[in-house]
């Protein structure tokens, strides 16, 4: 690192944030960030990075042995399984959360890690699951398992929906169509009030019930997602496996080559967003039947961008890397409980430093770079 | 003038140069001719800076040039007209033509003017089209404005990738008679061809690429009669 | 009535289009849908009103107001700029040769991390523009125009004029074009790429700053969030005209603003927000390379 830069660019962060907190701040961040920048330059001089090099070397023969792999699973398995037992009812809270998060985010993942497709108002989808179940509860008396495929249904076919025009579209254009619909679906939230009674949103769902017993309780929340959780994970990844799945990569890959190799790649497409955005209409139906009470607060764009940071996080396309990133993420905001204002702060610049560092993500396999030059 | 000495460049993971030395003299025109992928534009593109190599050193005028951005190397004085001419489509010629002289801010603007005037009268099509916009101009009228531009930098050295590439035989005759006059202007050229009769004919000297190496050099004329060359590359 | 929304909406659409400005601009050079410029343009709103309240406080404003208010115009500009330089070298420049949804979800996190700074250094509440403007105007055929608004108009005019100008006819808007059109092409003429690329994000701060200086004096409120969907419209408006083209973005700038308030005025004014995205939504469908923007051709 140039000699100047150290003196340059602390200055220019420093001057940044002098109108925005005064001077005793800029001079903080003066000091703060030129001693980043030297012990960036101090580590680089020492070569520290290839130490960290090693330990994820080391760490990577972990997850990639197979036996220890397949010990692990059915180790966690098993955690998770008697966790409610002995865990205090906040953490259970936490875990059912996560648990729903895990759920969107490999729905997403089926449309973004899997096919390829930027979607950045996945919310939308996880509203209309939820507010299906909660209109269909609190209007017509439908109870929660009657309301399960009604609430995919709908998510599912709003995704069919958008789906349907915006496929024509560049990845871009879409990603933005998409971000639009997110919002649109707010606004209908918001308004309608004689369906949705506004902001101030639906109140008193109805818990689950089983054979006649109300499935009200934390425990019962959480078995309950649980057991989604596994379902949707082996039925995803059976469906990644199958000839579908392969589809979604060939077009991910190269859309012209699939589609010369006799791919229907819109077909594809619209199956990836339909059996996407199903998921998600299981997460909201979920969520509404444990929160018991749904409002459009709930389903705004830094929740679709929640979402996508899940799937980004854990490494795009990997199953396994997008539970992870999902749990990570879910439960990130009671790790930095302590520092809760600076939570979407931190969360803005980790989204940054990922991309420049690991754009794969954490645990993402392959990643080309664009090989934009010819010849 | 330049010189490269085992230069290798990489595309990724694909080797593209290994270890290639080049060597060009001042006044010169010399040419690279090469099968497909044998690393006659790897050449070219790492000598502009548009490519960084791994290894090896490039001497332009006794200097290194080899950590030097492109647009370093256009005010250096070399000058790149890359394969399929790459014009600016919504530029009018005349903006082109402007943008060939971008490096020079601090020359007169009589000199800007009488390069202009010269290259108006290598090729007059471009003068009387200078409001048109790039992309309507045919394909050799594009490789003209390409070189026209080209010569707005006043280049010592012109690196000129297929100039011949899809364009009718009699526009091929007329760039190459171009290309003799730019020549004899004092300008030393670099020029890769796959039509290589022409090109070794044109040329002072030649060196054949084979698979990111140098498999032959020689004199122009020699080349043209050696029987590796004329078998591989001639087709006779 | 109608020529009464006809002018609020010209208003909005001469400030939606200063912000599209940067959209367009950087998406024409980089492919990259800034997502962060709208942040910029909230940005500019909270530094003119520092700005002005600082120079309120030191007494300047009592004895000449165009000069302090000139003084706040000139150091937002200035900071907004630097701060879209900043943003573009640090977060964006290191992904330029990665895939494309690299930079856009940098950009998300540009755009997170500028929220939040906002808001945790000048708090939640709204905060208040510290001058307020007459509502005194001008009088014909029954509407009014107040002073500022004639001002918001005519100066979003003025500085899309000085683009076009700028982009036409100086030696580094013609390299814009040059760079935006074949980059590689662009530094083997000898134009230095980064310093262009950099120009583009400065130059669209700068229009974005504007933009957001007289919002703030229009609507005399202004909070952290306000970028966010400012920008999506602008984006819009961006697109509306056809994505990569100047002329393009004030046309849809203008376009969208006329539509939001004769919307609010004779539909539903609950759905102001909606019809962004309903008109983009249709625009992609039907046209999706804008009113003025050329047809795209897919690169293989």
């Amino acid at each position: 690192m140039k000699g100047n830069r150290l003196i340059v660019i602390p200055l220019f962060a420093a001057l940044l944030l002098l109108p925005f907190k005064g001077i005793q701040a800029a001079v903080i961040m003066f000091i703060t960030v030129s001693a980043g920048l030297m012990l960036i330059s101090f580590l680089r001089k020492y070569r520290i990075p290839e130490g960290f090099n090693k330990i994820k070397a080391g760490l990577q023969i972990i997850t990639e042995n197979s036996s220890i792999k397949n010990s692990i699973i059915p180790l966690m398995m098993i955690a998770f399984l008697v966790s409610p037992i002995f865990l205090k009812d906040y953490y259970l809270d936490v875990l059912i959360i996560s648990g729903i998060y895990i759920l969107l985010a490999l729905g997403l993942n089926i449309i973004v890690g899997f096919a390829g497709l930027l979607n950045l108002g996945f919310a939308a989808y996880y509203a209309i699951g939820a507010y299906a179940y909660a209109i269909a509860n609190t209007k017509f008396g439908l109870g929660f398992w009657p309301s399960l495929p009604l609430s995919a249904m709908f998510a599912a076919i709003a995704g069919l929906i958008v789906a349907v025009p915006a496929l024509r579209l560049r990845g871009d254009y879409l990603a933005i169509v998409t971000l639009g619909f997110g919002e649109i679906v707010r606004l209908v939230l918001n308004n309608w009030d004689s369906l949705t009674n506004g902001p101030n949103g639906i109140t008193e769902i109805a818990p689950p019930s089983l054979f006649g017993f109300s499935l009200g309780k934390l425990q019962h929340y959480y078995y309950i997602v649980f057991v989604f959780v596994l379902l949707s994970v082996f039925i995803i990844r059976r469906v990644e496996l199958s000839r579908i799945g392969r589809a979604w990569k060939a077009i991910r890959e190269n859309e012209i080559a699939a589609s010369s190799t006799g791919i229907n790649a819109t077909k594809y497409k619209l199956y990836a967003f339909i059996f996407g955005t199903f998921w998600a209409g299981i997460a909201g139906i979920l969520f509404a039947a444990k929160m018991r009470f749904v409002s459009p607060e709930s389903f705004t764009f830094m929740e679709s961008v929640l979402m996508l940071s899940m799937v980004i996080l854990g490494g795009i396309g990997n199953i396994y890397g997008v539970v992870a990133g999902a749990f990570i993420l879910a439960l990130l905001p009671e790790v930095l409980r302590g520092v809760h204002d600076y939570r979407m702060l931190i969360l803005g610049i980790g989204l940054v430093l990922l991309m420049l560092f690991r754009p794969q993500g954490l645990w993402g396999g392959h990643y080309r770079r664009n090989k934009k030059c010819s010849s | 003038m330049l010189k490269l000495s085992s230069v290798h460049t990489s595309y990724g993971p694909i080797k593209a140069l290994r270890g290639i030395d080049i060597e060009v003299y001042k006044g010169e025109i010399v040419c690279l001719i090469g099968s497909n992928g044998a690393g006659k534009t790897t050449t070219l593109m790492t000598i502009s800076g548009i490519l960084k190599p791994e290894a090896g050193d490039i001497l332009f005028k006794d200097e290194p040039i080899k950590d030097t951005s492109p647009h370093i190397i256009v005010k250096k004085g070399i000058c790149h007209v890359p394969e399929g001419r790459r014009i600016f489509p919504r530029l009018t010629i005349m903006e082109n033509i402007e943008m060939g002289a971008y490096s020079e801010v601090r020359t007169q603007k009589s000199e800007l003017r009488n390069n202009l005037e010269r290259v108006f009268a290598l090729f007059p099509i471009l003068k009387e089209r200078a409001k048109q916009m790039g992309g309507t101009l045919s394909g050799g009228e594009q490789q003209m404005l390409a070189i026209g531009r080209a010569l707005m930098s006043n280049p010592e050295l012109l690196l000129l990738d297929e100039p011949s590439l899809g364009l009718a035989p009699i526009m091929v005759s007329r760039i190459f008679k171009t290309i003799k006059e730019i020549n004899n202007e004092g300008v030393t050229v670099l020029l890769v061809e796959q039509n290589a009769k022409a090109a070794l004919k044109l040329s002072n000297r030649g060196y054949v690429l084979e698979n990111g190496a140098i498999k032959l050099h020689g004199r122009g004329g020699d080349l043209l009669h050696n029987e590796e060359v004329k078998k591989a590359y001639l087709g006779e | 009535m109608l020529l009464q929304q006809l002018i609020n909406g010209l208003t909005l659409g001469g400030v939606y289009a200063l912000i599209a400005l940067g959209y367009t601009m950087v998406y024409g050079i980089l492919e990259l849908i800034n997502f962060a410029h709208g942040e910029i343009y909230m940005l500019g709103a909270y530094l003119g009103i520092i700005f002005l309240a600082f120079f309120t406080a030191a007494g300047l404003t009592a004895t000449s107001l165009p000069i302090a208010l000139f003084l706040t115009v000139l150091l937002t500009i200035i900071f907004c700029s630097a701060y879209g330089f900043a943003m573009e070298k640090t977060a964006y420049k290191p992904l330029r040769n990665a895939p494309r949804l690299s930079p856009l979800i940098s950009a998300i996190g540009v755009s997170i991390f500028l929220q939040n700074y906002v808001m945790l250094t000048q708090g939640a509440t709204d905060k208040v523009f510290p001058y307020k403007f007459s509502s005194a105007g001008f009088q014909f055929l029954n509407v009014n125009m107040t002073y500022l608004q004639a001002i918001i108009i005519a100066v979003s005019a003025l500085l899309m004029l000085l683009l076009h100008l700028f982009i036409q006819k100086t030696r580094i808007g013609k390299a814009m074009r040059a760079t935006a059109q074949d980059k590689t092409m662009a530094s083997l003429v000898g134009i230095n790429v980064d310093i262009i690329i950099s120009a583009t994000f400065v130059i669209g701060a700068g229009l974005a700053a504007v933009a957001g200086i007289m919002v703030a004096a229009y609507y005399g409120l202004v909070n952290y969030y306000i970028g966010y969907i400012a920008g999506i419209k602008a984006f819009t408006a961006a697109v509306l005209g056809g994505i990569g083209s100047i002329p393009g973005a004030m046309l849809g700038g203008i376009v969208l603003g006329l539509v939001e308030s004769i919307g609010a005025a004779y539909i539903s004014s609950e759905y102001k927000d909606a019809y962004a995205f309903i008109i983009l939504i249709i625009i992609l469908l039907i046209k999706p390379s804008g009113i003025l923007g050329k047809t795209a051709e897919e690169k293989v």
